[in-house]
């Protein structure tokens, strides 16, 4: 039989998945999937508040993961126009080719 | 009981999200990353948030990763440019700061008892008298729309900013 699953699985579990996150945002190059990376994060943040939200008895976190959701939505959307107008910009969505501040 | 579905669902979920990350081509990315949202999805529905887990295959694994499927097809990078390049140092760094998230966590969750014990499904139903909440759209909605309803309202024109936001950036120069 499995081991009976507490609040603290759930939040292991949403460290584990927010960690994957960081790792792809800070090994890879690609715009694209540093993007996914980011979603990844904020998906292990609403992993965490759900699990706190049954742990209180309180659909206060629930609430809070749909703002998230929406905010990650308007995220994307302007993120993804900005690497439209990088592309144009530049030919290419690595980040090697975008260091202009880099004197 | 959510044993089976944590299990489940986390499995997938780590190994999409793994995949996600290591993959060379972009598009494979985003496939494996909507496997990884389902089986978030899956997590939530164990943890009786049935609506936030609909939202979540709705909004992320339909509408964000469509977009962002449409968004590599209009780029039109070419093979070399799906490419993946990793940066070897700061591989490294990444790694050590992953496994620092995970292992500061996992001291938390050892050290709390409120988490192991106080978490399990019998404890949480007993502080709250035997009444388990239910993430479904009447009971979120009641909230939303009662409490929560100038961040509402805010969250429309910060979807309106987005969409003119996008527009205005991806339009040609006229």
């Amino acid at each position: 039989m499995l081991p009976q699953v507490t609040t603290a699985h759930y939040i292991v579990l949403s460290a584990l998945l927010f960690a994957i996150g960081l790792f792809g945002v800070v090994t890879r190059k690609n715009v694209v999937v540093i993007l996914m990376g980011l979603e990844l994060m904020l998906n292990a943040a609403n992993l965490a508040f759900v699990a706190f939200s049954r742990h209180h008895g309180n659909l206060q976190g629930q609430v809070f993961t749909f703002f998230v959701i929406a905010v990650a939505a308007a995220e994307a959307a302007v993120a993804l126009s900005i690497l439209m107008a990088l592309f144009r910009l530049k030919g290419s969505v690595t980040l090697d080719d975008a260091t202009e501040l880099k004197g | 009981m959510d044993s089976p579905t944590f299990w489940v669902g986390g499995l997938i979920a780590v190994t999409a999200a793994m995949m996600t990350v290591t993959r060379r081509n972009a598009v494979a990315s985003v496939m494996w990353l909507v496997a990884a949202f389902v089986g978030m999805s899956v997590l939530f529905l164990g943890m009786n948030a049935g609506f936030i887990a609909v939202i979540q295959v709705l909004v992320y694994a339909g509408a964000i990763m469509v977009l962002f499927l449409f968004v590599i097809m209009l780029l039109n990078l070419s093979p070399a440019g799906l490419l993946r390049i990793d940066r070897p140092r700061m591989k490294v760094f990444a790694l050590a700061a992953s496994v620092g998230v995970v292992a500061i966590i996992i001291a938390t969750a050892i050290r709390s008892s409120e988490w192991s014990i106080g978490g399990t499904p019998e404890a949480i139903a007993k502080r709250s008298g035997g009444t388990i909440i239910e993430g479904n759209a009447l009971a979120l909605s009641d909230r939303l729309f009662d409490q929560h309803l100038l961040p509402f309202e805010v969250t429309s024109v910060l979807l309106l900013v987005a969409i003119i936001g996008a527009v205005a950036l991806t339009k040609k120069k006229v």
